[in-house]
């Protein structure tokens, strides 16, 4: 009697400790991928973006204030319309949640994972520098339409799913890289094209006047360090 | 002590069973009618139950959704018609292939024998109106009985599940 | 021109007399010529002897073929309009309605007559359509534009034939009546005509104008209800939607504004294209509501802005006015090439709603126009 009381006050503490047991799901859905820059580093990525699910436990678990979006789909959804504030929420949680080292991938990590999607640079519509304002009018071939279900795009050699979808994926670089480490006002989102993104927006703006069109929507996708 | 538990469960029952009351499916119901000013003097064939080819039919009843949860349902009825003024009458039945009793004189479903357990009439063209019931799970028909119309297709069968 | 003094009645001077009856004489010649012109309309014309043609109608934003100005007398030309009922995707969110398409497109197509010939149109209302309808043609004389004499049940077609007496640009749109006159206009129901002058276009001054191209925009309103949390609601079939649309629709304020049934349905690899040189008419329909088109980067030089080649085109025009249930029309010659947006200068209703088009010019650049003097750099002290 006197062991299971000690094994009981044991059990208590190492709970209240370590806390819930450590969720496996975040390792299991990344795959590891060798960096070609940085000596050949390996970093785990993500096979998909972030999904409605994910970010519902988060919000239920009130480490995440932002509400997942309501998704028609029957199958699992990128999160959209979170912006960068609700995306460090998200990644504190969820490294508690795996302990695991997640983050997003910066965006030199980021063009090198979208490099094995083939994509042939289109002639400029115009050759005259001082039409250069109108020479990539029409190019941009960003895929609209509804928010799909995560699988619904290209999966590149490595096993990543649709980094060329139509929702962009905020990364940790700064759009000024001298503000990398400081109070950087707009980091680069990047997808069928990169932008920089205001920290404060979620939903940008579609539709336009000439040229130049925004993301459709914006979501996120976690790297890990060993 | 105890009387206070007494209160507390009941008030917490009390606030669960007002808010499934107010719990409520809506249901959209579409009245079409491509026949204009027809004449309808003789039955078309087209009621349930009759195995008839329903693509013929002129006149129909579109529901969406085409199934319900139990509880209240809200039916919010629109007449497409151009002309003609349109009705809807819920029956519950046991059977999708069941006839109804049917007045041949009238043109008519025979409304003494099946037991309506709502009405929205005299639903004038491009008007809409509603009418909520409390549903319990099973098969409803909803029809027009305005002489000649149910045998003209318009009616349809709503699950409520 | 006469005076009015302090007690609102004519002052007559001698000089007042004397305008006076001019103005007489010229308002008595006036009414004979119009009698005359009345007399003419009404000649009662044997259309046997008149030769027919069959119009192939194209999808906007393009025209039917034709010529612009005519040597041949008067012809009956023969166009048919098939009507659908189809779902449609208006904008790149995935919003849909139920249209109510003339040949499928939201707006119908353009049709293209000269003054004094007939348009004889056979209109076929499909048979799994679930609703009734017509046509209205603004050109038209009579009977509510056609409207009573074309009210067509799913599975029924009508022929009317209606005579082209007014030159200029024209809606079309149906009016079954009561609330579903503006429910099938906010559902895409609607088109344009085209009525030339029978020795084509004139500027101000009486010289031919020509047009290289010609593309009819039609801009379309639409009054989307939504859900409780704000996403568009979606609907099983047409109609449906009957009583959740008169209640947007009473609030008069559109949720989406496009050009060609879509949001961006004439950007990109759609947009409109044209090279340096070119004369560009532009035909802008609206059946509903006010409408300012404007070429960003371009100008009009010669605007019907009311959309009658009856008055003479005013020149130079930065924006014009689309008054809702009419037509407009533009000529412009292209100077630059590059990108041009052509909008409905509302510019919440340009990039919130979606009335953009785009226009590719193709061309060498004229510096003398515009010029860059010097890049964008850092501001001098």
């Amino acid at each position: 009697m006197f062991r299971s009381a000690i094994a009981i006050v044991l059990g208590a503490v190492a709970t209240s400790w370590v806390g819930l047991p450590l969720d496996r799901s975040f390792r299991d859905q990344m795959v590891p991928v060798q960096m070609a820059s940085d000596a050949g580093r390996t970093i785990y990525v993500s096979v998909y973006e972030v999904t409605i699910d994910s970010w519902r436990k988060c919000y239920q678990e009130k480490a995440c204030a932002h509400a997942p979006p309501v998704s028609a789909l029957r199958k699992s959804a990128p999160v959209t319309g979170v912006n960068w504030f609700d995306v460090q929420d998200y990644i504190a949680w969820a490294k508690s949640r795996s302990g695991l080292k997640l983050r997003l991938p910066t965006l030199a990590e980021w063009r090198e994972l979208d490099r094995s999607l083939a994509k042939p640079k289109p002639e400029p519509l115009f050759k005259d520098p001082r039409l250069a304002w109108a020479a990539n009018y029409g190019q941009e071939d960003t895929p609209g339409g509804p928010v799909r279900a995560i699988g619904s795009f290209s999966t590149t050699p490595d096993g990543i799913s649709d980094l060329d979808g139509n929702v962009w994926e905020w990364t940790s670089t700064c759009y000024k890289s001298e503000l990398n480490d400081k109070d950087c006002p707009a980091y680069v989102a990047s997808g069928a094209h990169e932008a920089a993104m205001s920290v404060f927006v979620g939903n940008p703006a579609s539709g336009g006047c000439a040229t130049g069109t925004p993301p459709t929507y914006l979501g996120f996708r976690l790297v890990a360090d060993r | 002590m105890k009387i206070r538990n007494i209160l507390a469960s009941a008030l917490v029952v009390g606030s669960l069973m007002a808010s499934t009351a107010f719990a409520e499916t809506v249901v959209k119901v579409t009245l079409i009618d491509k026949m204009g000013t027809p004449d309808l003097s003789k039955p078309l064939g087209l009621g349930m139950g009759m195995k008839a080819d329903m693509s013929t039919a002129k006149m129909g009843i579109n529901i969406n959704p085409k199934t319900a949860a139990p509880g209240n349902v809200r039916f919010d009825v629109t007449n497409l018609a151009s002309n003609l003024v349109h009705e809807v009458l819920i029956a519950q039945i046991t059977d999708e292939n069941q006839l109804l009793p049917f007045d041949q004189g009238r043109n008519k479903v025979d409304e003494e024998a099946v037991r309506s357990l709502g009405s929205v009439s005299e639903i004038d063209p491009n008007k809409t109106a509603s009418l909520t019931l409390d549903l319990k799970p099973g098969k409803y028909l909803l029809y027009c009985n305005v002489a000649g119309h149910y045998m003209a297709g318009m009616w349809t069968v709503i699950e409520i599940k | 021109m006469s005076t009015l003094n302090r007690y609102n009645s004519v002052v007559l001077s001698r000089r007042n007399l004397l305008v006076a009856t001019a103005a007489t004489a010229a308002a008595v010649a006036a009414v004979a010529l119009s009698t005359e012109q009345a007399h003419a309309d009404d000649a009662q014309t044997d259309l046997s002897k008149l030769p027919r043609v069959k119009q192939k109608l194209v999808a906007p934003p393009f025209l039917p073929e034709h010529e612009q100005v005519v040597t041949s007398g008067p012809k009956i030309v023969e166009v048919t309009l098939t009507i659908e009922e189809k779902k449609v995707v208006i904008d790149n969110e995935g919003t849909e309605i139920w249209a109510f398409a003339y040949d499928g497109s939201v707006p119908g197509p353009m049709i293209v007559v000269h003054e004094g010939d007939y348009v004889e149109l056979t209109l076929k209302n499909l048979p799994t359509n679930l609703m009734e309808h017509n046509i209205d043609f603004h050109a038209s004389t009579g009977a509510l534009g056609g409207g009573a004499l074309t009210k067509v049940l799913p599975g029924e077609e009508v022929v009317l034939r209606w005579k082209a007496i007014k030159p200029g640009v024209f809606v079309y749109h149906c009016a079954p009546g009561d609330v579903m006159i503006p429910y099938h206009v906010v559902h895409g129901m609607n088109g344009a005509v085209m009525v030339l002058p029978r020795d084509g276009l004139k500027d101000d001054k009486g010289n031919p104008l020509k047009y290289d191209l010609a593309y009819y925009i039609g801009e379309q309103d639409f009054y989307i209800p939504r859900e409780t949390d704000g996403s568009f609601k979606k609907y099983e079939s047409a109609g449906e939607d009957l009583s959740d649309s008169l209640d947007v629709m009473r609030t008069l304020i559109p949720s989406h504004v496009v050009f060609n049934g879509k949001v961006g349905a004439l950007t990109g690899e759609n947009a409109m294209k044209a090279k340096v040189g070119d004369h560009v008419l532009f035909i802008h329909g609206q059946s509903n509501r006010d409408s300012r088109p404007h070429i960003i980067g371009g100008h009009g030089d010669y605007v019907w802005e009311t959309g009658k080649f009856g008055n003479p085109p005013e020149v130079g025009l930065e924006t014009w006015f689309i008054r809702g249930g009419s037509a407009g029309a533009a000529l412009y010659k292209f100077r630059q090439p590059g990108i041009y947006a052509y909008v409905n200068h509302n510019l919440i209703e340009a990039v919130l709603l979606g009335a953009t088009a785009h226009i590719k010019v193709d061309g060498t650049w004229n510096d003398d126009l515009m010029m860059q003097v010097s890049k964008p750099g850092p501001m001098k002290a």
